[in-house]
């Protein structure tokens, strides 16, 4: 027997109660209404009664709230069928008007007009206003002929009438009749806005803005701003206006009806929104919009709608085979950009362009075509640089060389070409583009810094000199140019002296000291002078000059200069401290080829007095600056001041100071200072990863190859914490040092370091990685400090039979065995 | 969208100068104190095509899809404005009190 299907008429009435209840809470009006209904036709309850009129109400009102006013206002009537009050009546009557049933709310609120609050009544005024001047005037019936919203109207609408016939008199005449409280009052406020819309917009919109957002009018008030603002109306607003208004606004802003007709066209296209339809709207228009128009207007359409190309050209005829590519180009550009991941759209682009600079080609040399060609070369290099790729990319160096050809007005073409062989680290090629560049543009400063680097570099001093002379004519306050060209002038001196020039060694140095300000003074210079007196003198002599005997009993029989010995020590005050003017003596007379510990004796207070916590810091600025010149004895002019500077390592430094004089030692290759620095800090701070890495760096002299194996894993887990902490700069450094490794002398233990050569999948046909694997398990436990010679070579030879080589330039703490036709490993 | 050539309202042949002159002449009318917005856009449509060398790249590279708005805004060149009827007023004020209020 089947199932009976449970209905509201067969449950039982505590249930049926209960699911009323239930759905009432849960807002399911509907069924909470038929449910009740049930339950009063079984038995009237009082309590039923009342929630069935609570569901009625609340029903109405969610159907009010979703627009459907005339099924809220029937509902509202049938709950009012069930009791006798009239809850929320002023709610109704806005139900009734907002459905249409204006008569009916009208007439209800003639009857009970006396019973509601007066505010809710005059707002029903306003509305029924409203519905009247809309052309409603059946309304008019039902109310009574002296009340103001009947007699205003007459006003309203003669101000109206001659509003339209262009008599403002009359119309502001009509419209101070109007009293402040009369239901017209916003709809006279409106009126007074168009009379002033063409002469004053914006006092037209101060008024509009009056109109409150619960005035009936407030839509109307809007609609009439949008024909006064300035500007264009948006598509958007125009399709939300119906066909009335959209004729009003045009009636306001002087639209004839061909443009109404261009309106209507465009909203369809809107509505299919694609770039076809839009193409279609505006050829099917193009009587309207002129054929130049037209013409542009879908040539900048086709990147975006590649497909659109043929109705282009049957429209306005054929587009060059140039053109044809550029727009590929440029679509193929446009669907990279959204498909990031994407090579493939990329590689089209760039294929396109040259393909682009190839229909060029037979136009050159005409001035725009070169210019053109040029720019998509630039346009490439531009895309690589998105990448991220450019310095990887050989054609960035072509395409821009290429583009200077056909246009060499760019500097950033010029710098970017610098700036690619200078980290490519190919010198002749950067040097010969700074000279190219310096020549196109010799007055710009970034391209003369760049000049004056690269002559640095080259020891061309006196070039860079030339080059800081002129850029501080164009920039008198680049301080950069200005330490530049000083420090050019000396190092030109320094040649000159080297060579015997004294004179124009002087000339030199007195340029230097033109360019030294009073602040900035560091001693060099006199420090330079002094020396080159004592040369001059005869006093001294580079070391490189053989001395005769004749020579050396004239130099005893000479007393040194006093007057250069005030300058040396003139310049050894004008640094920050003994330690540091010493240590500036020392490599300045290291420059000249001069001893310099002869030189030393001749000062007074060239005793090895101990070094401060600033000194120190001081001397390793000293220390970076030297390098930057390129000084290359540093390790060995810091020697000469061991005792001292060994003494102060112990001072009170910070740890960022420790870190930076670690930086420092490093540098210059000072690994002996190095790891006194780093065991001391270690002491300090055990385990602070950069310490860690110094340390082990400084013990194996910066080559992994002599580190001893359980020091990998101090090293891993530094890179480890450092990576915790966010020390990035640390982690990169002991990457870099690991990766050495990667040059073929063993893998890495770290997976990590993959990462940085992913691609280079190559390395598998050369090395037998599992060999060296097991190579490497086998040397885990070795210290290759505590190791004897011939155990050590033994290891190499079976390193060298798996090819990995150990270059000749390392310095191996092993005597090496007589072998063969032997190489230095 | 507008290209530069017609926010500055000059044609795309106009030379260095004329597009200088038409920019100095929207600057007076947008002053930076007094329209800061409007200067931007025209500062920047200055800057796309100021010299010969920025008007080509601007016609080899621009590639952004002129919208529909782009063409309205060129379909409502203003005409001269009319005075509406009474009765398309009170049409068009029907049209608004039947959109739901706000």
């Amino acid at each position: 027997m089947p199932k009976k299907k449970k209905t509201p008429q067969n449950l039982p009435i505590e249930t049926l109660e209960a699911k009323a209840a239930d759905l009432l809470t849960k807002s399911h009006y509907k069924e909470a209404i038929e449910a009740y209904k049930q339950l009063l036709k079984r038995e009237q309850r009082e309590e039923w009664q009342v929630a069935l009129e609570k569901a009625y109400l609340l029903r109405a009102e969610a159907l009010a709230n979703k627009g459907l006013y005339k099924e809220a206002a029937v509902l509202w009537e049938n709950r009012a069928n069930l009791c006798d009050d009239k809850k929320q009546f002023d709610q109704y009557l806005h139900w009734l008007i907002q459905g249409g049933r204006h008569l009916r709310a009208a007439r209800l609120l003639v009857e009970s007009a006396d019973e509601l609050p007066d505010e809710l009544v005059r707002q029903l005024w306003v509305h029924f206003g409203a519905l009247i001047l809309a052309g409603n005037k059946e309304i008019t019936d039902a109310f009574p002929d002296d009340i103001p919203l009947i007699k205003h109207y007459t006003l309203v609408k003669a101000a109206l009438d001659a509003y339209a016939q262009f008599d403002e008199r009359a119309t502001e005449d009509y419209l101070k009749q109007i009293p402040f409280r009369s239901p017209y009052r916003d709809i006279r406020t409106i009126i007074k806005a168009l009379l002033i819309i063409e002469s004053e917009p914006n006092g037209a919109h101060q008024l509009l803005e009056k109109v409150p957002l619960t005035s009936p009018y407030t839509h109307f008030a809007e609609l009439i701003r949008l024909a006064g603002q300035p500007g264009e109306v948006q598509l958007k607003q125009l399709n939300q206006l119906g066909s009335n208004e959209q004729t009003l606004i045009a009636h306001l802003k002087g639209w004839d009806k061909k443009q109404l007709k261009v309106f209507s066209t465009l909203q369809t296209a809107a509505k299919r929104d694609s770039h076809k339809a839009l193409m279609e709207a505006v050829i099917a228009h193009q009587s309207f919009f002129g054929e130049t128009y037209t013409r542009q207007f879908c040539l900048a359409l086709l990147p975006s709608y590649l497909p659109g190309m043929k109705l282009y050209e049957k429209t306005f005829g054929s587009l060059s085979a140039f053109e044809k590519t550029r727009i590929t180009a440029l679509s193929y550009e446009r669907r990279e950009r959204s498909h990031r991941d994407d090579d493939w759209h990329l590689y089209q682009a760039e294929k396109h362009w040259r393909l682009c600079v190839n229909h060029i080609k037979p136009q050159l040399p005409a001035k725009d075509s070169a210019i053109k060609a040029a720019l998509i070369l630039r346009h490439l290099v531009k895309l690589t640089e998105e990448r991220g790729e450019n310095f990887d990319d050989d054609n960035v160096p072509n395409d821009l060389a290429h583009s200077l050809e056909l246009d060499p007005d760019d500097k950033s073409s010029y710098l970017k070409l610098i700036q690619w062989y200078k980290h490519n680290d190919e010198p002749k090629e950067y040097n010969k583009w700074v000279d190219a560049a310096v020549k196109q543009f010799p007055k710009e400063s970034d391209v003369l810094l760049i000049a004056m680097e690269a002559a640095t570099n080259k020891k061309a001093f006196k070039k860079a000199a030339g080059f800081a002379k002129n850029l501080l004519k164009v920039d008198p306050i680049n301080v950069k140019a200005r330490q530049m060209a000083q420090s050019s002038h000396i190092s030109h001196a320094r040649k000159l002296i080297k060579s015997g020039k004294y004179a124009l060694a002087h000339k030199e140095l007195e340029q230097a000291t033109l360019l030294e300000k009073n602040k900035q003074r560091n001693g060099v210079i006199q420090i330079t002078q002094g020396l080159l007196a004592l040369q001059e003198q005869g006093f001294v002599k580079p070391k490189t000059k053989r001395k005769t005997q004749t020579t050396e009993k004239r130099a005893k029989k000479i007393r040194p200069d006093p007057n250069a010995i005030k300058l040396i020590q003139e310049g050894i005050q004008l640094t920050s401290g003994s330690i540091v003017g010493q240590f500036r003596v020392i490599v300045e007379s290291e420059s000249q080829s001069l001893d310099p510990a002869q030189i030393l004796s001749l000062l007074p207070d060239s005793e090895k007095a101990p070094a401060t916590r600033q000194e120190v810091l001081e001397l390793s600025h000293l220390l970076n600056a030297y390098e930057k010149e390129g000084i290359t004895f540093l390790n060995k002019a810091l020697d000469k001041i061991k005792a001292p500077l060994q003494k102060a390592f112990k001072l009170d430094f910070s740890q960022d100071e420790m870190v930076s004089l670690c930086e420092c030692f490093k540098k210059i290759e000072h690994n002996e200072f190095l790891k006194q620095c780093a065991e001391i800090a270690l002491k300090r701070w055990p385990k602070h990863p950069p310490f860690v890495f110094y340390q082990i760096y400084s013990k194996s002299k910066g080559n992994i190859l002599f580190m001893p194996m359980q020091d990998m894993e101090r090293l891993k887990n530094a890179a480890e914490r450092a990576e915790q902490q966010g020390d990035k700069r640390t982690s990169v450094m002991i990457m870099g040092f690991l990766t050495q490794m990667r040059g073929g002398l063993f893998p890495t233990p770290f997976p990590f370091i993959d990462a940085f050569d992913e691609d280079d999948d190559d390395d598998d046909e050369f090395y037998d990685f599992e060999a060296m694997e097991k190579e490497l398990e086998s040397l885990e436990n070795i210290d290759l400090d505590n190791m004897t010679p011939a155990e050590v070579i033994k290891i190499l030879n079976r390193l060298e039979k798996m090819g990995i080589e150990i270059p000749e330039f390392i310095d191996l703490p092993i005597p090496r065995l007589p072998r063969k036709k032997s190489k230095k490993r | 969208m507008k290209t530069p050539f017609d926010l500055l309202g000059i044609p795309e042949n106009a030379t260095d100068e004329a597009i200088k002159k038409a920019y100095l002449q929207k600057v007076r009318q947008y002053p930076p104190e007094r329209a800061p917005e409007q200067f931007q856009t025209i500062r920047a449509a200055f800057e796309a095509i100021k010299t010969q060398q920025q008007r080509l790249k601007y016609q080899l590279f621009h590639h952004e899809p002129p919208s529909l708005n782009a063409l309205l805004e060129h379909a409502q060149q203003n005409g001269t404005p009319q005075r509406p009827t009474v009765e398309l007023l009170t049409q068009a004020l029907a049209e608004s009190l039947n959109r739901p209020p706000k």
